[in-house]
């Protein structure tokens, strides 16, 4: 099963679609997870699930916004999108029947 | 307005560029980039840099982790990271550990910041001149050897043959009173040679300097302005060069603005400047006229030491030459930041001193909390060295623990100190020069900076110190814990018994400095202070021009104090006891005529209206006091001489009914009325009370301010209000200022004294808490550690009185080593407080004992809980354990 962390950060790169790079992705999770992580635990995290093979990355244009600096693009791996089904499925397995004090989705 | 677009903070970017992996250092620090300036557009450019600020340390922090996630990236990721992680967490994991380190640190970081910011503020920062460390001063040698101001021609003549000064200024002190009609102003500053700012390599930061051509008799109608009174008087009013103020109701022209770093060394609080207008052909410009301040700038490349030299020769000729105008042949050259500073020196280095203590006295203490914490670590480090731990890794790790402790001291210190800085501040005496300069600033938080990072290398270094011979020994794997317990507890008790003896300094210092402010505040000042108000009332403007003028308004403020009910009496005096005034006149008697009349003794001139004597309660030893009449009748002068003056003119002859000559007086000889009591005029601890009092008619001129006393039944804050507004309704275009208590005069004559006791006392308690504190914590580790042997004591018969002793001698063995070191501390160090002691010897006995006494009791309380402890251990639970 995945970290919280590294499903966060999953989910935020799906929810981000074509354009998932640093910014966008910290942007999805303060709006839905309503979490502020710093730049550093996001792509500290990124690197993980890099190194789990879970996502790729590849480098986009330097842009003048960006003081010249590329974007880092990061997609999910086929890998990636069965570990956040699994972790999620899981999840819902764990909470099913039990009333913790929240409506069902 | 243009816009310009706010940047990322560049530091927080080097940091990034330092500290990230090669692989995301781009994308990481571009996105923080393109964050920063939405955020720059949405909240403000602040709050833009403060998050960009968050983030790159957030990054920073997640450095070291990132190493392990990432295999082995190219960025340079130090250790010292994963450390710094280990430390907070282990540090979360016992709070009140920690809280304890830190606090305590705090306390002692705290008056330690504030300490130093003044210090550094007012001995060791370079004054605020174009290279100040060649401007000096000059001052003539009086009788006695001692530095004392000097003359016009005098100066004129330093100038022409000294040549090893490259320009020699001179400075008169000079109040002036701002002709305001809604609200007239007492204004005070110096009156200078043209050269002053140019010695001193100061420009205007307005305006125009002065020139030699403002500096002549009869063209000194110009001024220069401070620059905190041109933005308090004129808003910072550009177009105030060039118009008028009218000064004692003359018209000056404002000619320039000086910048705001400027700070006068002679004149602390002075807010205008004007020429001084002096030839030497002028009486007041004589040698005797000893009333400037030279000031000089000595040439680059040449020693002090020469140029003192070349004074001494000087002087010596200026001797030969007017051998009845000088006392004593010699100048002195003073570097200008040491002689301003010389009067403060002592207590600020004290007070340091005194902080400097309480930080090691807190530092003794962490370092003692981390041993009593290493040691029950053992285990921990045994595993990480059965494991392969290098003794090098725990010793970065306990210096990692160290330094995240002493970083929260620091943090939560600094602020402690930047808050007790103002209050400090405005405790200390407006005698010491650059007070406003003090701050909290890069300098001294290097300074305090350099502290935490000794501090957190001593915490993290002892306890690393015993957890290495710990390794060495392997002991605490075999179950071994003894030996290393043993060497841990000599280096707690070593530490306690510095403790103890830093905190036995401290006390000696602060029982010193109590006795010597009871004993000064026990002197007589020769008068009685109680129940006297005392105002500063001046008169100024046209219609003052003449003395019989001013001499009037004199005598209806007396009349209108008087006529307040619940007043006693009320005069006036040219100078006041232990409000600073200085005003010195050689005496010479007729009957004791000198060889050399610039050796005539000096003496303390009080020109009086009124009874100033009867008001004040100086006591009259023979003869009379002074009366109405006296004032009135100049054809028959009289004056009083103070016991001091009278012997040291006549011995022990009686000198009522003798002529005196002082200088300046109207008359060429005055007949002795009466002898009265001597007055500590300078200051309670110097006993120089040699004094004349004049009435004022009987002076050449009148000064155009005095101080005003008024005796009342008893004072009140109605009566005092009462009686400024009856003086304030005399003339409402005079100010009234300086309104105060005697009392408060007094109290005020030892306000350094005052701050620097309650300094140390307060530095004495915290060191006494401590000491207690790191007493309690050996007490309460040995018996924790010796409970099998205290239960085997129990089970073989010792008392419960014997098991209290064992720890009580303990604890008191502890104390009494510490106390015989710090004894043989305050011998060797007091005397380094001796400038602030009055009436008590920097190693008086009883003070030492006392102290020592008190600390002892001190360390049997902090005893009494371990003892206790002891007693309480149950022989039969102890020996199965």
């Amino acid at each position: 099963m995945l970290g919280e962390l590294e499903q966060v950060v999953l989910l935020a790169i799906l929810q981000a679609g074509n354009n998932a790079y640093g910014v966008p992705v910290q942007a999805e999770i303060r709006r839905r997870a309503r979490r502020t992580l710093t730049l550093g635990t996001i792509y500290k995290t990124l690197a993980r699930l890099e190194a789990k093979g879970f996502v790729a990355s590849r480098l986009g244009e330097p842009t003048a916004e960006r003081g010249g600096r590329a974007k880092r693009y990061y997609a999910l791996t086929p890998a990636g999108r069965l570990a956040v089904r699994g972790s999620l499925a899981a999840l819902r397995r764990m909470s099913a029947g039990l009333d913790v004090g929240l409506q069902p989705p | 307005m243009t816009y310009s677009p706010a940047t990322p903070p560049p530091r927080a970017l080097r940091l990034l560029e330092r500290v990230l992996p090669a692989d995301v250092r781009d994308a990481l620090t571009g996105d923080l980039i393109e964050t920063f300036a939405r955020t720059a557009d949405a909240r403000g450019p602040r709050t833009a840099r403060l998050r960009f600020w968050a983030e790159a340390l957030g990054a920073a922090w997640q450095c070291g982790t990132w190493r392990m996630a990432l295999g082995n990236p190219s960025g340079l990721c130090f250790g010292l990271t994963d450390d710094l992680r280990y430390a907070v967490r282990v540090l979360r994991r016992a709070p009140a550990f920690a809280a304890l380190c830190v606090v305590t640190l705090a306390l002692a970081i705290g008056p330690t910041t504030a300490i130093v910011s003044i210090v550094d503020a007012v001995l060791v920062r370079p004054l605020p001149y174009n290279d100040p460390s060649r401007i000096a001063f000059v001052w003539e040698k009086d009788e006695t050897g001692k530095p004392v101001t000097t003359g016009y021609s005098t100066i004129e003549d330093i100038r022409a043959d000294a040549t090893m000064l490259a320009s020699v200024a001179a400075v008169g002190s000079w109040q002036t009173i701002l002709s305001d009609p809604a609200n007239p102003a007492r204004l005070t500053g110096s009156r200078v040679s043209w050269n002053y700012f140019r010695t001193l390599g100061v420009a205007p930061a307005l305006g125009r300097d002065f020139t030699p051509d403002d500096d002549r008799p009869g063209h000194t109608r110009v001024v220069v302005l401070t620059h905190g009174f041109w933005a308090a008087q004129y808003g910072s009013n550009r177009r105030v060069i060039g118009s008028t103020v009218t000064l004692d109701g003359n018209p000056y022209t404002v000619i320039g603005v000086l910048p705001p770093s400027f700070d006068d060394m002679i004149q602390h609080d002075a807010e205008i400047f004007s020429p001084l207008g002096y030839v030497v052909t002028q009486p007041w410009a004589c040698r005797t006229c000893r009333h400037l301040t030279a000031v000089a700038r000595v040439r680059d490349e040449v020693p002090f030491a020469r140029a003192q030299a070349q004074l001494n020769q000087l002087s010596a000729q200026l001797v030969r030459a007017h051998p009845t105008d000088y006392p004593a042949v010699g100048m002195f050259l003073t570097p200008m930041q040491l002689d301003a500073t010389r009067a403060s020196r002592p207590a600020l280095l004290a007070i340091l001193g005194a902080a400097v203590l309480v930080l090691l006295i807190a530092l003794a203490n962490v370092a003692n909390l981390q041993l009593a914490r290493g040691m029950r670590r053992d285990d921990e480090f045994a595993v990480r060295i059965a494991l392969g731990a290098r003794p090098g890794r725990l010793t970065q790790q306990l210096l990692a623990e160290g330094l995240v402790i002493a970083a929260s001291g620091g943090a939560l210190g600094i602020p402690l100190g930047a808050a007790a800085l103002p209050v400090l501040v405005a405790r200390l005496p407006r005698t010491i020069p650059r007070l406003d300069a003090v701050r909290l600033d890069r300098p001294v938080l290097a300074c305090v900076a350099l502290i935490v990072i000794a501090v957190a290398i001593v915490t993290g270094l002892v306890p690393a110190r015993l957890a290495r011979r710990r390794a060495i020994d392997g002991a605490a794997l075999r179950g071994g814990a003894r030996l290393t317990g043993r060497a841990g507890a000599a280096t707690r008790s070593t530490l306690v018994v510095g403790e103890v003896a830093l905190a036995l300094l401290l006390l000696v210092s602060a029982g010193l400095l109590a006795r010597s402010l009871t004993n000064l505040l026990a002197v007589d000042p020769g008068f009685d202070p109680a129940n006297v108000i005392t105002m500063r009332i001046v008169s100024s403007g046209p219609a003052y021009r003449t003395d019989a003028a001013t001499l009037d308004y004199r005598r209806r403020v007396i009349a209108a104090a008087r006529e307040v009910p619940g007043v006693l009496d009320a005069a006036t005096s040219t100078s006041l006891p232990l409000s600073g005034d200085l005003d010195r006149y050689g005496v010479t008697a007729q009957d004791k005529p000198l060889a050399n009349p610039a050796l005539a003794p000096y003496a303390t001139g009080y020109r009086v209206n009124g009874d100033f004597v009867r008001t004040m309660r100086i006591h009259v030893l023979a003869g009379r006091g002074l009366t109405a009449q006296d004032a009135r009748d100049s054809a028959a002068p009289v004056a009083l001489v103070s016991d001091a003056l009278a012997r040291s003119i006549w011995g022990g002859e009686s000198p009522l009914g003798k002529l005196i000559h002082v200088p300046n007086a109207r008359a060429q000889w005055a007949r002795v009325a009466g002898v009265v009591g001597d007055v500590r005029h300078a200051s309670l601890d110097i006993d120089d009370g040699r004094a004349i009092y004049l009435p004022e008619p009987a002076w050449s001129w009148a000064n155009d301010e005095a101080a005003l006393v008024v005796r009342t039944r008893a004072n009140s804050p109605a009566l005092v209000r009462a009686v400024r507004s009856a003086v304030a309704s005399v003339d409402r275009s005079q100010p009234v200022t300086e309104l105060r208590t005697m009392d408060a005069v007094v109290s005020r004559s030892t306000a350094q004294r005052q701050l620097a006791l309650v300094l140390f006392a307060s530095f004495a308690l915290l060191a006494m808490a401590l000491a207690a504190a790191g007493i309690y914590g050996v007490l309460a580790g040995s018996v924790a550690e010796r409970t099998r042997e205290i239960g085997l004591r129990g089970a073989l018969g010792a008392t419960p009185g014997d098991l209290l002793m064992l720890v009580v001698r303990h604890g008191l063995r502890l104390a009494g080593v510490g106390v015989v070191i710090g004894l043989a501390g305050a011998l060797a160090s007091t005397r380094f407080l001796r400038a602030l002691l009055y009436g008590v010897g920097p190693t008086d006995p009883w003070m030492l004992g006392g102290a020592a006494a008190g600390l002892f009791v001190v360390a049997a309380v902090a005893c009494a809980v371990p003892a206790w402890r002891a007693v309480r251990v149950d022989p039969v639970t102890a020996l199965r354990e």
